[in-house]
This record gives C-alpha cells, structure tokens and sequence, in this order.
C-alpha cells in the first residue's frame, strides 16, 4: 500500500499456493460441470421453452399483457412503458452502463473509506431495484393504465 | 547389395513404428518428442492454484455454459430456418417432431438465461470484492465488453423464432436506438435491413448470432482469461 502511495505503483494482491490443479480441481471442476449438465437437464425437462403465438407484423401493437418480454428486457420495457420516452429510458440505461465501465477510474483508491461505503450501498440499492423490477413485474403491471 | 539396404531401411521403418506404438499412442510419441507436450501438460497440471470459494465460481460458470451454448446451439442449425415465414414452423417442427428436439432447444434457453444470470453474479462479486482496480482495470473493460456482447446474444437469440412477443420487444429496442442523434436511423436500418422488422432483420440477427458474435465473444474471452492467468486471483480484503 505504501508503495502504491509514494510511487504509484499497483499493487499486484495475488491469491498465493493452494493445491495443484490435478487431482484436486479438477475433480471439483467436473463435480460443479456434472451439477450444471443435471440443473439443465432437469430445467429443460420441467420447465421446456415456450412456443409461443406466431408474430403478426401486420397487426397494431398488441396491448402489454400480450408482449411482456424476458426478464433481461422487463427493466428497458417497463421505463419505456411508464415514461413513454425511448430518448430518457436509453440515455438511463446507456448511462448506466458507462458508469459501470467506469468503476475502476472512478474509485482508483485501494484504503477503505466512508465514501466508498456509500458508494457501495448506493450501489447495491440500484442492483435490488433491478431485481425487483424484473421478478415483480407482474403484480406492478396492474397498477399500469 | 540392394537388397541389403531394402532390409535395413524396412528395420529401420518397423523400429519407427514399434517407437511410435511404443511411446504410448501414434501419434502422441513422435509429437511429443518435438513439442514437449508432456512437460507442457505437467506443468500445467502440477500448477498450484488457490481454493476459490463458490462466489468466485460465476465466471467459470458462465464460460461452461457458453460452452453448452455452442454445443446446442449448433445443432439447433441444423434445424433452423431464418427466413419470415419458415422461421416458426421450423422450430415448431424442432420442438414437436424431430429426436429430443425440445431437449435441445429447451437446454439452449436456459442455458442461456442462465449465463446472463451468471454473469450478473461474477459482475457483482468483482465489484464486491473490489477486484475491479489496478492492475485489473483492463479486464474489468473487457468483461464489460463481453457483458454487452451476451446482452447481444439475447438480443438477437430472442427474435430467432419469430413469436409475438419477441416481434413487438424487438420493435421498441430497435425504435430506441433509433432516437439515438446523428447515427439513429442509420443505425436503424442498418440493424433491421429497411423501414420495419422483416425477413430481412430475422437474417441479419440469425448471422450476427451464430458467425459474428460468437467469433468476437471466443477473441475477448481468451484476452480476458489470459490477463486472469497473468495477474492471478485477487487475494480478499
């Protein structure tokens, strides 16, 4: 730390030892494999993808309950929906992901601080409106004109 | 005399060969000797590595699932049409008739579902960790660039079978990148091929989502991976 101070230096943090890769790993890499290929199967086998009602391009836009898209796209879909401007919801979201690509020249400090505490929480407050935007949506949308 | 020689050169090609099959495998003998896998894959095995707690096991999990990603994907090909009015009957056909078809194309959804979910997690846990800071602000760039380019993947994996739903979200994505100033309608109709979603569209997103983005996800990831190699795992605070 006090050499990253006085000649702005990285610090490299590096993970030191741990077991060699053969056996060790690799028989938890093909345990966490082997789980992931049986939660797949089983989410395949329970839950199939849905096929649903063909694209009409020749009709209007259908009303919500209609078009509700995946999950991923429920954020974008409800902004635009409520604010009714494509130009605002893109620059949120647009912004959003710059400030995301920005985190490590905007907190280039390695000591704890306060500030990044706030930091942090604001940050994790944005996160679980993200998620509570996209898994409730549902009960919301009646709320909805 | 001549047949002298013929005698020695057939030893000569038995004595080859009882060292290729000697040298455990065909072909592995005689490539070994010159690229020296075997100390290589020692080196590589023998390797040290640090426990990593499940948290740290997104990423990972997420590149396993890209892989399942190829795997099903290609297949699906197979069966795909991307064209207006085929696109549907051909993945109802998939779903419907053909061998473990719904297999297939149900593990590639959540397969897919679950690597953007994955990589929520690995985002989270960097920026958690504070991972994120020199010297590993470079790969913090390049995940994020893999980040927009499986949001990509989404993006244009979900029109593929051509439902209403996907129609009508493509519809207002599109719309929105063409409020973009100066470069929005250019954009446009660069992305949907015209004045509205088509045929044309579904063509453009089947290419960019089987050959251009995945050639681009493999060049990033590798980067991405290689500087995780150089600079190691972040020790915890």
């Amino acid at each position: 730390m006090r050499l990253w101070k006085r000649h702005r230096v990285p610090v490299i943090r590096e993970k030191k030892g741990g077991h060699p890769f053969y056996p060790h790993h690799l028989i938890r890499n093909t345990m966490a494999v082997l789980g992931a290929i049986a939660v797949l199967a089983a989410l395949a086998g329970l839950f199939p993808a849905p096929i649903e009602q063909r694209a009409d391009t020749l009709s209007p836009l259908p009303p919500d309950t209609a078009a509700v898209p995946m999950w991923l796209m429920r954020p974008v879909w409800l902004m635009n929906r409520v604010l009714n401007a494509p130009t605002i919801t893109l620059l949120v979201f647009g912004g959003a992901f710059v400030f995301v690509l920005l985190i490590p020249f905007l907190d280039r400090d390695s000591e704890d601080s306060p500030l990044r505490h706030l930091f942090v929480a604001i940050i994790f407050l944005l996160w679980m409106f993200f998620i509570f935007i996209t898994t409730w949506l549902l009960p919301v949308q009646v709320f909805l004109p | 005399m001549a047949g002298n020689s013929t005698d020695k050169e057939l030893r000569g090609i038995l004595h080859g060969f009882l060292e290729w099959i000697g040298l455990l495998g065909l072909i592995y003998g005689p490539l070994d000797r010159r690229l020296s896998v075997k100390e290589a894959l020692e080196k590589a095995l023998k390797r040290p590595i640090p426990h990593i707690s499940w948290w740290g096991c997104f990423g990972g999990i997420a590149f396993f699932l890209f892989l399942v990603q190829i795997g099903t994907g290609v297949i699906l090909m197979f069966f795909y049409v991307p064209t207006d009015p085929e696109a549907y009957h051909s993945i109802h056909y998939l779903s419907g008739t053909a061998p473990f078809g719904w297999l297939i194309r149900s593990t590639h959804h959540w397969s897919g579902n679950g690597m953007v979910f994955a990589l929520f997690v690995h985002v989270i846990r960097v920026f958690v960790t504070g991972a994120y800071q020199r010297p590993r602000d470079l790969n913090w760039i390049v995940g994020m660039v893999l980040f927009l380019l499986t949001i990509s993947f989404t993006l244009t994996g979900y029109l593929l079978p051509w439902s209403q739903t996907a129609y009508w979200t493509t519809v207002l994505w599109t719309d929105m990148i063409g409020q973009v100033p100066l470069v929005g309608p250019w954009l446009l109709a660069l992305i949907r091929g015209g004045e509205t979603i088509s045929g044309v569209t579904l063509t453009r997103f089947y290419a960019l989502h089987v050959a251009v983005l995945p050639v681009l996800t493999i060049v990033f990831m590798a980067f991405h991976f290689t500087i995780v190699r150089k600079l190691g795992i972040l020790e915890p605070l």
